[in-house]
């Protein structure tokens, strides 16, 4: 019918303030011709990336799985063309953890992006997340990403290069034990700015959440699968609003 | 093998550089030395040819001290700096080489010499970010500007080379020379530290300060000339002369780094050298003690004197005089004088730069305001002044403006922070029978009732605390209570900067009165609309007019119409400082409504009182509340502007408005007050009369 989509190749640099675009492309004739009403969706980003400008915009706002999940409900209210603009958010651009970010709007983290067309229910359709990059993050071959919201967390990851096998032993500190401020998670991500956890990373927290409860520390095994392409990742473990990263390379 | 292939390359290119540099000051030096002669052929008499120039070598070493100015904005092959690299580090620097002087006239010598020195740089700047800080008191991540700096060093070995020219004035000269410098090692680091804060690491290697030594292959260094001038003193010791001198090198373009400006990166520098030379020939005119005070700087005046000397006939009665008794009877008035016929050509430039700091701009931005170029004649010299003025736009930095808006449950207003809860779930109590009132015209007084059942609901108070900071000075703030999804937001409150929290009860109603807002203002807010959920925020401004908005909080209600429940999620740890008088209140919302027949009919609908929670039956309101309660009520009639013309029909409806209140005030147990306002919303439906009631109420 239509495909929403926010564009993969966003550029911008720490202090400026970004207005992501969420548009609509492939559209059929039945689509042409309706008018879409509303549509529902949970955009996510990265926190120490993006901070919202017009918090209000967001339904709500949900700390999960290192990305703020913000459910919208936006009202088009028209027909929509080829590459039109549903809505704009303005966010302002720091220097977080990341080099590039993704903005998700897709439907695998479980929240699907819903429309409703000419008054009928909402139904459930395809979408497509972009990538936003921050210029001055990395310069030259140097990646600048900082922790900024570190706290009292730490991850140790040995051994680093990781061939196959990695263990992971990460420490809240004086925190509270989880899940006080929430659930603990380690995601992989690639250099190259995909947000995407890589293997098996359900398998993953579920082994440290069971290990976490009640407790300050937490050691996990992971275990590379060779399809891995080999290259350096950012692992982070987060837990509330805190997280810790590492670089490690994969051999 | 192809390292060593690249070694070998590498050493036939310095070869190379090296005999092409020789080559080239070979030339410089022969074409000097041949100019001098011809010079010196044409300024000596031909007996001049019997006094031979004099040859000196020796050695030379100094410090130098570069006096960089101009920030680095990149160098090639590698990407531009995040910030311009502006603060230098400079220290003196040691030289050591060889130099070699060669007289070719009595007021000036030829000169070349050759230096090695290691050039060192170190340039730094600091670079403001803005950071993405979970704060805790706020329950949100904020922005934070940190500062990091970044920190080229840029270190090589070079060997220099440099034909030179002196001019002698006594034991003073001035020298000026073209310097040839051939980098032979280079090496460039670079290092970024987080300065402020001081709890945040970076990613890479979880420290403050990342150190590389950026790509060797980069062509940072190149062969550069630049032209030299010095000043100082020769001092004759014998068969050596001690040479102190101050040299400047006002352009060098050693380093290819560039300007913001895109223009080339200049590092001048100054020299202080001591030069050690043996003076290998002598000539007949140089005068044997240091003592003579004309010593090696008269050593011109002494040649033409000389040669001048040698050309006067000796008479015989002077035959016993000696040349120096001859020199002393000869006067300068008695020389040729030479008339000066160069021109000389100076250019002056002039260069003003206005730093202006400009809000709301986004990039540093130079631009050229003015440039002019004047040509003005002193004397033989034609001096040409180019004036370049700039402008500097930098970009000030947004003010820092935050807020955050609290909401808590509290059992009343004014109740102390422990009273407070997150979390209200369901404030539903029991199942409550509501009456609607109907009204006929032709009825006079006669009602009929319809009863219905809702739920009964006690009408939580709320307590928004608001939270500002801001770097500007605050402006405006205001708390917003609005529906959801409603258009037409009612901004209900306007704070000022020194309140500290409100305590509001929150009534999900469908339409609210201007003038009603305002005899609610302190002590509750009214949404409109029954079927929506109720948000509120904060609205800031500051002195420099840029706004925000704080997160959304978000009052549930749950099915307004027969089930009525209100919950937030929220909050955190606040104070409650304003301490409000308790008032309960009673809204009564009577839509008039006029049909299409003759027989109009108007219903009185009451939603979500308190006071009637504890009514049972349609009509028949607590005795008990009567006699403990004294009550009045100012009921607002609002005509519309079409019904108001018509004398007729707004007495008719006026005075049907008033047997419905005097019926509704003997049935709640107050007095009732009418007044009447015109209606000049042009939103409003001109078929509906709304009347609206507040009652006061002694407290319980």
């Amino acid at each position: 019918m239509l495909e929403p989509f926010i564009p993969r190749n966003l550029t911008a640099r720490v202090g400026e303030t970004i207005e992501i675009p969420i548009m609509v492309r492939r559209l059929n004739a039945v689509a042409l011709q309706s008018v879409v009403d509303s549509c529902q969706f949970v955009f996510r980003y990265n926190p120490t990336v993006l901070i919202p400008l017009r918090p209000e915009a967001f339904d709500a706002t949900v700390l999960a799985n290192n990305l703020m999940n913000a459910p919208m409900t936006v009202r088009v209210g028209r027909r929509l063309r080829e590459n039109d603009v549903i809505v704009r958010i303005p966010m302002l651009v720091c220097l977080g953890d990341v080099d590039t970010t993704e903005l998700a709007i897709d439907t695998p983290q479980g929240y699907p992006f819903r429309i409703a067309v000419d008054g009928k229910e909402y139904i459930s359709i395809r979408a497509v997340s972009g990538i936003l990059s921050i210029a001055n993050s990395r310069w030259h071959t140097l990646s600048r990403a900082v922790n900024a919201n570190v706290h009292e967390l730490s991850m140790n990851i040995t051994p680093n290069p990781i061939q196959s096998v990695a263990r992971i032993e990460v420490h809240v500190g004086r925190l509270p034990a989880p899940p006080a401020l929430g659930v603990p998670s380690i995601a992989f991500y690639a250099m190259s700015g995909h947000d995407l956890p890589l293997v098996g990373i359900h398998d993953i927290n579920t082994l440290l959440y069971n290990s976490f409860v009640g407790r300050t520390s937490a050691t996990v095994t992971v275990v590379i699968p060779r399809a891995i392409p080999r290259g350096q990742y950012v692992v982070r473990f987060t837990y509330g609003p805190y997280s810790v990263s590492r670089i490690v390379v994969i051999e | 093998m192809s390292s060593i292939r690249y070694r070998w390359q590498r050493i036939l290119w310095w070869c190379g550089v090296v005999w092409y540099s020789s080559v080239v000051c070979t030339a410089v030096c022969t074409a000097s030395i041949c100019a001098g002669a011809c010079v010196q052929n044409v300024a000596l008499d031909t007996n001049a040819s019997e006094s031979s120039p004099r040859l000196s070598i020796g050695f030379s070493s100094g410090a130098s001290y570069t006096l960089a100015n101009d920030p680095i904005a990149g160098i090639p092959s590698i990407p531009s700096f995040p910030t311009p690299l502006g603060e230098y580090r400079s220290s003196f620097i040691p030289e050591f080489g060889i130099e070699a002087a060669y007289r070719v006239h009595a007021q000036w010598e030829l000169g070349v010499r050759a230096r090695y020195y290691r050039a060192e740089l170190e340039a730094s700047g600091n670079e403001r970010v803005l950071l993405s800080v979970w704060n805790p008191a706020q329950n949100r991540f904020v922005p934070q500007v940190g500062t990091l700096r970044n920190t080229l060093q840029a270190q090589a070995s070079v060997v220099s080379a440099t034909p030179l020219v002196r001019w002698f004035w006594g034991t003073i000269f001035m020298s000026a020379g073209l310097q040839v410098e051939l980098p032979v090692a280079s090496s460039l680091r670079y290092t970024t530290r987080i300065v402020a804060p001081d709890n945040v690491t970076f990613v890479s290697n979880g420290s403050q300060i990342i150190d590389v030594s950026l790509n060797p292959e980069a062509r940072v260094y190149t062969i550069a000339l630049s032209p030299t001038m010095s000043f100082g003193v020769a001092v004759n010791l014998e068969r050596f002369r001690l040479i102190p001198e101050v040299q400047i090198q006002p352009l060098s373009y050693l380093l290819q780094a560039r300007t913001p400006n895109e223009t080339a990166l200049s590092m001048p520098s100054v020299r202080l050298n001591l030069g050690l030379l043996l003076n290998v020939s002598s000539s007949k005119s140089v005068p044997n003690s240091a003592s003579d005070s004309s010593a090696v700087s008269d050593s011109a005046r002494n040649m033409h004197v000389s040669a001048v000397v040698q050309s006067i006939p000796v008479v015989d009665g002077e035959r016993h005089r000696s040349p120096r008794e001859q020199l002393s009877s000869l006067r300068p008035e008695n020389f040729p004088v030479v008339p000066v016929l160069a021109v000389r050509t100076d250019t002056v430039f002039q260069r003003d730069t206005v730093i202006r700091v400009v809000e709301w701009s986004k990039a540093d931005t130079v631009r050229i305001e003015r440039s002019t170029i004047e040509r003005r004649t002193v004397g033989s010299t034609e001096q040409v002044i180019v004036s370049e003025s700039y402008v500097h736009d930098v970009p000030r930095p947004k003010p820092l403006l935050l807020g955050n808006l609290d909401i808590r449950f509290i059992p009343v207003a004014g109740a102390p922070k422990y009273a407070e809860r997150r979390k209200i779930a369901r404030l539903v109590e029991e199942r409550m029978i509501v009456s609607s009132f109907l009204l006929s015209t032709e009825l006079t007084g006669m009602w009929d009732t319809v009863h219905d059942t809702i739920m009964s609901v006690r009408l939580p108070w709320i307590r928004f605390t608001p939270s500002v900071s801001s770097e500007a000075g605050v402006q405006t703030q205001k708390i917003v209570i609005a529906c959801e999804k409603n258009a037409t937001l009612a901004v209900l409150y306007e704070i000022g900067t020194r309140f500290l929290d409100l305590d509001a009860q929150i009534l999900v109603f469908p339409h609210i009165l201007p003038h009603f807002r305002e005899r609610l203002k302190g002590c509750c807010a009214v949404c409109c609309n029954n079927t929506r959920n109720v948000r509120a925020w904060l609205h800031l401004s500051d002195v420099q007019g840029q706004q925000a908005y704080t997160d959304t909080v978000q009052v549930i209600v749950e099915s307004a119409e027969h089930t009525l429940s209100q919950r937030v999620v929220l909050t955190t740890q606040t104070n409650s400082m304003l301490k409000t008088v308790t008032r309960r209140w009673v809204l009564v919302h009577i839509p008039l409504v006029r049909t299409a027949s003759d027989k109009h009919t108007y219903s009185f609908n009451v939603q979500a009182i308190p006071m009637l929670r504890q009514m049972r039956n349609g009509r028949q309101l607590v005795t008990a509340q009567k006699q403990r309660t004294k009550k009045r009520c100012i009921v607002y009639a609002v005509i519309p502007e079409r019904l108001s013309d018509d004398a007729v029909l707004l007495e008719r409806e006026m005075r049907n408005i008033r047997k419905l209140l005097h019926t509704v005030g003997k049935e709640l147990g107050t007095s009732v007050e009418l007044v009447v306002m015109h209606m000049h919303d042009a939103s409003a439906t001109t078929e509906e009369v709304y009347v609206q009631a507040l009652i006061d109420e002694a407290p319980y």
